[in-house]
């Protein structure tokens, strides 16, 4: 992913969000992965995130820097045919997403 | 660049700005306009594998979704050429247009990107710095340039709609 040094933004907040956000997987059977590419922006990344699964703004930073550092991270779980809509609709906003098993 | 207007956004187009917009997304139009060749690395990338070890049910959901994703694709960029007049100017966008115009040029990144085979090692600057050095009229010294320029107008954007 891509980083552009454009504007001043506000610092990460500092606080550990434990409420709504992690991913928890219990016996999720199927999961949709985020991988890294090396042309979308960081802030376009986090922007989608937060568009289609409606995380918070922190929520989907966080996945993103997981995807940006880990080089792919988990963005949803379900059943199987949602996690493949779910690929499809990243598909569309140029994220390259694919479908596994949880 | 883009900036917040009222209830979405505004910016002012050169008219070599324009052009080169319109042209690249006028590509994509045509790339996904006839049989699609997965062989291209920019197809490729807009229709990605949905199992990564699984190619022949990769290509069976791709049987699904292609039909509507290329179709949303060419809306996409349409609307930008629909927008942007070729002498440049003032363009201003509603919120779901800017949504639109996010999407479009995306796809104009990632069609440029794969064609200059972008990785995550390329540093673009130095990139273009090469190129120019090498040969300044090349098509890769014009490629670079304007995906450096899509890349921050695509910023500034993401900067509007986030705000």
């Amino acid at each position: 992913m891509v980083a552009v040094a454009m504007t001043a933004r506000a610092a990460p907040v500092q606080e550990v969000d434990t409420t709504e956000d992690e991913l928890v997987l219990p016996d999720t059977p199927w999961v949709t992965v985020v991988w890294d590419d090396p042309v979308n922006l960081m802030s376009y990344v986090t922007w989608v995130f937060q568009k289609l699964f409606g995380y918070s703004r922190d929520k989907a930073e966080r996945l993103m820097l997981d995807v940006h550092h880990k080089g792919k991270a988990v963005v949803s779980a379900g059943l199987r045919e949602r996690m493949e809509s779910d690929a499809a609709r990243l598909h569309a906003y140029g994220l390259w997403a694919t479908v596994d098993r949880g | 660049m883009f900036v917040r207007s009222g209830g979405g956004c505004v910016a002012q187009f050169e008219q070599t700005e324009a052009v080169v917009i319109r042209e690249v997304l006028g590509e994509i139009i045509e790339l996904l306009s006839g049989r699609l060749d997965y062989r291209d690395p920019v197809i490729n990338r807009f229709f990605p594998d949905m199992y990564v070890n699984d190619a022949s049910l990769s290509a069976e959901m791709r049987r699904y979704t292609e039909t509507d994703l290329r179709s949303v694709k060419v809306e996409q960029a349409q609307e930008v050429l629909d927008c942007l007049p070729p002498q440049g100017g003032r363009v201003f966008l509603t919120t779901e247009q800017s949504e639109i115009w996010l999407r479009a040029l995306t796809d104009a990144r990632l069609a440029l990107g794969a064609r200059l085979n972008i990785t995550a090692e390329t540093n673009i600057d130095e990139e273009l710095d090469e190129a120019v050095m090498r040969d300044p009229t090349s098509p890769q010294v014009g490629n670079l340039s304007v995906y450096e320029y899509l890349t921050f107008l695509q910023e500034s954007l993401v900067g509007v709609l986030m705000a």
